[in-house]
């Protein structure tokens, strides 16, 4: 039980802050989510059967509970949008350091959930391309070009304001499988 | 000369670049535990399913905590404040955080006992804890407060403060309801966990005790008698302790006193009727070697 309690604050801090920025850093249901995967990985974990692969087996419940969520929370801000009630969900963040940084932050929260998780696994979390793949279920392509696809439309965002992105960095290091 | 086709001459999108993004998650991912300050209030069957939940996952894993943490090190004094269920206090969101003040390396939480309190020799500087979920004793906040000793009682077993001199500070593992408590008045009314229950059986087992929150035992099972109906490593919630329970483990006072962590034998009736349906109230308590 000791060893048990040892290895859940260790994926602890992993597991809240993947699915924290998952769902949104902004989300009133981010800590919620949080929350609930916690219960999930704590349910679960004793019916591990590998013990070696339980951070990528926390990281892959913690992203499922954050997607539910997530896609949850996106189709209630999409209609609370349409149907005028609130203003857009950026409205609701936090003061940014700098304009650019505040608009990548709304850019962020705004796009679809998986490609949100697959930048969080792979340049918060830092798994490679293969690792997220098995975290989210889907192929190295997808990871690889969701980030793409994720980097482009943040950069579009920003770009749209009139700030131009600063130079584009390439794929994070390590990713030679 | 190679020839590169049309669309490779096309301009390439621009991309934000990683280190940007990642230098923005890494500012957003926010503490390591769960920010009750942020978290919505739910109401029915899903918060209660959570806030339940949670406090299980805390007591045997998170504050969650979530609070996960806050099981981890037995003897810190943040451990049971992270993460347990709503039920009032002054907290906010799914968890409350039950009133209480720190005192050296203690947590000790309020029990209303005006008739019995007398504010004794001053003990030192302790700290009312903001209801922030800290997870480890470095990371509380709060406000700092004079601790007073209690009179005619150890200050391992409770204390009070300035400013809420009317109120005694209970020490983890300790139970009011106890008829060998100390502060206990002569005349108070027994507290009866079956009361109302007509049909009873007795169950058995054997595990390591959780005082989380306080006043409940919480018993992580060894073995357990087949009538209880759980399997070793399960976790019994909320054994009830009356007035009619015997606990037959003392502190260094003779207080009796169940330690956080105790291995301990438990014999209880499980109630099979009426509103208390399922309740365990415990009637023996016994240390374990």
């Amino acid at each position: 039980v000791a060893a048990l309690d040892r290895l859940l604050a260790e994926l602890q801090p992993l597991v809240v802050r993947s699915v924290r920025l998952i769902v949104g850093a902004a989300s009133p249901a981010s800590e919620d989510a949080a929350q609930e995967a916690l219960i999930d990985v704590a349910k679960g974990i004793s019916r591990l059967r590998d013990p070696t692969a339980v951070r990528a087996w926390a990281l892959r419940v913690a992203a499922a509970r954050a997607l539910k969520v997530a896609q949850q929370e996106r189709r209630a801000v999409l209609i609370r949008r349409t149907l005028g009630r609130m203003r857009p969900e950026s409205s609701a963040l936090s003061p940014a350091h700098d304009e650019r940084r505040r608009l990548l932050r709304e850019a962020f929260a705004q796009l679809p959930p998986r490609l949100r998780a697959i930048a969080v696994l792979r340049l918060y979390v830092g798994l490679s391309e293969r690792e997220a793949a098995e975290v989210l279920g889907c192929s190295v392509g997808t990871v690889k070009s969701g980030l793409h696809d994720a980097r482009a439309r943040l950069a579009a965002v920003i770009e749209q304001a009139g700030v131009r992105p600063r130079s584009a960095g390439g794929v994070p290091k390590g990713d030679a499988q | 000369m190679k020839v590169r086709s049309a669309h490779r001459h096309a301009e390439p999108p621009e991309l934000v670049d990683t280190d940007e993004l990642a230098q923005m998650l890494a500012e957003d991912a926010g503490p390591p535990y769960v920010d009750r300050r942020r978290q919505v209030r739910r109401t029915g069957r899903r918060g209660a399913r959570v806030a339940l939940a949670v406090a299980g996952v805390a007591a045997v894993a998170v504050a969650a905590g979530v609070a996960v943490s806050a099981v981890v090190d037995d003897s810190r004094p943040t451990a049971a404040l992270t993460a347990t269920p709503r039920g009032g206090g002054q907290g906010n969101g799914l968890v409350y955080c039950p009133p209480s003040v720190l005192w050296g390396d203690d947590v000790y939480f309020r029990a209303d006992l005006a008739d019995v309190v007398s504010p004794a020799d001053r003990l030192g500087s302790g700290v009312i804890p903001d209801c922030n979920d800290a997870t480890s004793a470095a990371e509380v906040t709060g406000t700092e407060t004079t601790v007073f000793a209690v009179e005619g009682v150890p200050p391992s077993v409770a204390v009070t403060r300035a400013g809420d001199t009317q109120a005694a500070y209970i020490g983890r593992g300790y139970f009011t309801v106890l008829a060998g408590f100390p502060l206990r008045p002569d005349d108070a009314k027994p507290v009866d966990e079956l009361a109302g229950c007509s049909e009873t059986e007795t169950v058995r087992f054997t595990g390591t005790a959780r005082i989380f929150p306080p006043q409940q035992l919480d018993v992580r099972l060894a073995e357990a008698s087949d009538t209880l109906g759980r399997a070793g490593g399960a976790l019994v919630r909320n054994v009830r302790v009356d007035s009619s329970t015997v606990v037959r483990m003392t502190d260094a006072h003779g207080v009796p006193h169940i330690r956080d962590g105790a291995a301990v034998t438990v014999t209880a009736e499980r109630c099979l009727s009426g509103d208390g349906r399922g309740r365990l109230v415990a009637r023996l308590i016994e240390g374990r070697a």
